[in-house]
């Protein structure tokens, strides 16, 4: 049918295809705001969702009230015998919280890395495409959100904010198939074990520590907790991330590398905060001088 | 009246697939294959075999962009894919009967062809890093399991309500002549 070839839906298709280059190309490039059209439609959108998710989140909740309740005797056992425990540590930590104010006073240090704000919000829906690992949520930039910022569950770290609209935000979990979605870790306990978490195997479940000097005086170890160091200049130090699983020299053999299972379940997330750091981050004009720099 | 049910219809189904995905917590159970929920496409397909050609894709470029928008970072893809699908799959109907046997392995092959599209454009930008066998066997069978699953629950329904629609706009259309 050579009809075909001369009329007009081939050029349609051609139109099409070029429209099609064009979009990805604009949406591909890293922009760090949304356009108006865009956000508007998010958080339209995002007011439906939310409308329909509380009926949904209760229908979903009530089986898995039912699959819980037969286990409680057994949990209520373990959490009894946990609970003595929790006094004591909880002493312990006022304790020592006090005298960590005592001696910042002394030292007269005001901020420190550790220091964040909470913003508490509710997941209203997940990308049903799972190509990109999204979820949505109901706090936007009215509510103080700001692009980059960690995002985290009571378990641990999750991810951190890709996008933000007036009303609504997306969160870009750990999971994410990104190259530029890194964060400066350490091991908890050992200030000296640096490194970066850098991407996510999927076949093991677990995020890559990547880069950790082959130092003589390092001796990583397996279930230890990996958190985050804060130097990295956009989330706060002290954010459990998860826990060491194994430990491998990397490609080119001059650093290490270890499995970090992520101590937050990724797929079952209803309830999350999004973490304001007080200390302030270099401003941006610095950091692209720096960039410019090296 | 009836047609902006049908709007509303779509786009039930647009919201409805992110929170199956949010609320269905399949890899809780261990299974870790990927199943993708197509509700809206599989509506759509219907709409171009028992109502109307072009407004089916009409329909499938809206909520393709809306898609594109609210669910993906890469706008384009979706609003691409989906109307180039309806398309071709609506020719087919004009050769073949429509039973529910034979929509049943049209919508198949319509939801293969846009899951093939959508990886082949993700892995071009280097969003999709699985392999092919990967993808044909952890997302594309489990994709058309679920999606088969939910064509036979709407399509009884949904096969009336556009039959339906159509004698509506058959009728106006006498009454214009």
């Amino acid at each position: 049918m050579p009809q075909f070839f001369l009329n007009k839906r081939l050029i349609v298709l051609l139109v099409s295809i070029i429209i099609l280059v064009a979009l990805i190309g604009f949406s591909l490039n890293d922009r760090s705001k949304l356009s108006w059209p865009e956000q508007f439609l998010k958080d339209t959108v995002g007011w439906f969702q939310s409308v329909l998710h509380q009926p949904a989140q209760y229908a979903a909740g009530f089986f898995e009230n039912i699959n819980e309740i037969k286990n409680t005797f057994e949990e209520n056992k373990l959490l009894k015998a946990r609970l003595d425990e929790y006094v004591e540590l909880n002493a312990r930590v006022l304790e020592l919280e006090k005298e960590n104010e005592r001696l910042r006073k002394i030292l007269d240090k005001k901020e420190s890395l550790r220091d964040y704000n909470l913003i508490q919000a509710n997941v209203i829906a997940r990308n049903p495409d799972q190509w990109h690992e999204l979820i949505f949520i109901n706090k936007g930039e009215q509510n103080g959100v700001k692009k980059n910022m960690a995002v985290i569950t009571s378990e641990g770290m999750i991810g951190k904010i890709k996008h933000v609209s007036q009303f609504t935000s997306s969160v870009q979990l750990l999971s994410a198939v990104d190259r530029t979605n890194r964060i400066s870790a350490v091991v908890k306990g050992n200030n000296d074990i640096f490194g970066l978490i850098e991407g996510y195997d999927e076949k093991k479940g677990a995020l890559l520590f990547k880069r950790i000097p082959f130092d003589v005086d390092i001796n990583l170890e397996k279930k230890q907790t990996v958190i985050t160091s804060g130097l990295g200049g956009v989330f706060p130090s002290g954010l459990v991330i998860g826990e060491i699983t194994e430990i491998v020299p990397d490609e080119h053999g001059l650093t290490q590398m270890a499995y970090v299972k992520p101590s937050a379940d990724f797929f079952d997330i209803d309830h999350i905060m999004i973490v304001e750091r007080v200390s302030t981050t270099p401003a941006a004009e610095l950091v692209e001088e720096t960039k410019g720099g090296v | 009246m009836k047609r902006f049910l049908l709007a509303f219809i779509i786009f039930f189904a647009f919201l409805f697939e992110s929170i199956f995905v949010e609320l269905v917590p399949v890899e809780r159970f261990g299974i870790d294959r990927i199943f993708v929920p197509r509700f809206m496409i599989v509506l759509i397909m219907l709409i171009s075999f028992f109502y109307n050609r072009n407004k089916a894709v009409l329909y499938a470029v809206i909520f393709g962009l809306l898609f594109d928008i609210i669910y993906t970072d890469i706008i384009g893809v979706y609003m691409f894919s989906f109307p180039i699908i309806v398309y071709v799959i609506s020719y087919s109907m004009k050769v073949l009967h429509t039973n529910l046997l034979v929509v049943f392995f049209v919508v198949l092959i319509g939801i293969t062809l846009l899951e093939g599209v959508v990886y082949g454009i993700y892995y071009l930008v280097n969003v999709a890093q699985l392999d092919w066998t990967r993808f044909i066997f952890d997302r594309l069978f489990p994709t058309l399991v679920l999606n088969g699953v939910f064509l036979i629950i709407v399509y009884y329904p949904m096969k009336k309500f556009l039959l339906g629609l159509e004698k509506i706009a058959n009728k106006e259309k006498d009454k214009l002549v």
